[in-house]
């Protein structure tokens, strides 16, 4: 209101901490020489002193009980001093998304590294002949490109979520059957090389799911975890 | 109420930052009346008054290791608020009940709140006042509300209450102001029911 009568120099809200003596010494003495000039700011400040008084008048109502805590009523211990910002859900999903990170930052690792050894292999379809020679040697490649991919499998499924439907999370041995069929196709003569190379695509498929899992595993769970703790910090209020 | 002193005795809350349960019930005893009329005047019903002030002390003994320096009083005042908050969001985001609820907060109930007056007309008149005066404080907006009852009501200083809602002082300054305002409006709209409220208070009212 006062605000639109054009260059005021005192604003309500300034009267509003008058009131409640709240000015430091040079507001104080502001506010006090308007008001000795001001009617309309007398008035406010009466009102004002009004609608404090009421509010403040407003009765008090006795506790309807106690509210004495019992140990039955708090469910865990409190949290010790020094024993951190986190509850029980956040350790464990912190633990989810640093393995998730680490397998993550481990595919993409034996990613970049197939990538360049499949390039050194050479192998593409135009390589393959016919000839039996040219066959079992190309087919090599791919069993040796195949091998790190397994044993890597096999270190991301230890303690991780397996690809679903595929691998065993519990299973250290496992070998997913497209790996399985390779080798026996690799090994054995009659193989024909382009399904070699075939599998091999596949092996890339599987291994790009398995991090773009791995890294989506990590930012739900990080973001959970962060989340979590953002709440905890405002609900716990200190 | 007035003569509680804003920090408490350095090794009560020691204790209290152990972990001690007894010691903490110390705290509850001496802070559990004012906890308990802040939530009131913030949710509006006895109810949901008495759950959100048992909340409140679980809450605050489970963070007892947040508690800093010995101004328990502001500790506490600022979980309940938070939790007041979050009851009144909360039930914001719940589909009204009734279309012509006369406030926002369509949970609020009339207050059975005792009144020391002695002659039944003079409480009825009263009783009366204070309910739509309650009923107007549930209008405003619950930053203003909750700025207006810490300091009216609970007494604090604009620095405890700007801890009390995590906030600046500024702000708070702000909040009070235009609460006040929108009480007063409603008051001088209304004097049938409010009648000489806004009449000169001596000085110190």
């Amino acid at each position: 209101m006062l605000f639109w009568r054009g260059r005021h120099e005192v604003r309500e809200a300034d009267l509003s901490a008058y009131v409640d003596g709240e000015l430091n010494a040079s507001a104080l003495q502001r506010v006090e020489a308007h008001l000795e000039d001001c009617a309309a700011c007398r008035e406010s400040v009466t009102e004002l002193r009004a609608v404090r008084h009421s509010v403040k008048e407003l009765p008090r109502a006795p506790v309807p009980r106690s509210f004495v805590l019992r140990e039955a009523d708090v469910a865990a211990a409190p949290t010790r001093a020094g024993g951190g910002l986190f509850g029980s859900v956040t350790p464990l999903l912190s633990g989810v998304a640093v393995i998730a990170l680490v397998a993550f930052v481990v595919l993409a690792g034996f990613d970049i590294t197939s990538d360049t050894s499949n390039r050194d292999a050479g192998i593409t379809v135009g390589d393959f002949s016919t000839s039996d020679l040219d066959v079992e040697s190309a087919s090599e490649a791919p069993a040796d490109a195949a091998v790190p991919q397994t044993s890597e499998r096999e270190g991301y499924n230890a303690g991780d979520e397996g690809l679903p439907g595929e691998l065993s999370p519990d299973d250290g041995e496992a070998v997913p059957p497209q790996l399985e069929g390779i080798r026996d196709e690799n090994t054995d003569p009659g193989t024909d090389p382009q399904s070699a190379v075939a599998s091999g695509d596949d092996d890339e498929t599987g291994l790009r799911i398995a991090e773009a899992l791995a890294g989506g595993i990590a930012v739900v769970a990080g973001g959970a975890a962060l989340f979590i703790w953002w709440r905890r910090r405002q609900a716990g209020a200190i | 109420m007035s003569g509680q002193p804003a920090e408490e005795d350095h090794e009560l809350v020691e204790r209290v930052r152990q972990g001690n349960l007894d010691a903490f019930n110390t705290l509850v005893l001496a802070y559990q009346e004012r906890i308990y009329n802040l939530c009131l005047r913030m949710l509006g019903s006895p109810p949901a008054a008495e759950d959100a002030t048992q909340e409140a002390f679980i809450a605050a003994y489970k963070n007892v290791s947040k508690l800093r320096g010995a101004n328990v009083r502001s500790w506490l005042f600022r979980i309940a608020s938070n939790l007041c908050i979050d009851e009144l969001r909360r039930r914001q985001r719940r589909p009204l009940v009734s279309l012509d609820a006369p406030t926002p907060d369509e949970d609020a109930q009339p207050m059975d709140v005792p009144d020391a007056e002695p002659g039944p007309e003079a409480w009825a008149l009263r009783g009366e006042l204070h309910e739509a005066l309650q009923a107007e404080l549930m209008r405003l907006p619950h930053d203003q509300r909750l700025a207006v009852t810490l300091c009216d009501m609970e007494g604090l200083q604009y620095e405890e209450i700007a801890e009390a809602m995590g906030s600046s002082v500024g702000t708070v300054k702000s909040r009070i102001s235009r609460g006040r305002a929108r009480l007063r409006t409603r008051i001088r709209e209304q004097p049938e029911l409010f009648g000489h409220l806004l009449r000169p208070i001596e000085e110190g009212g």
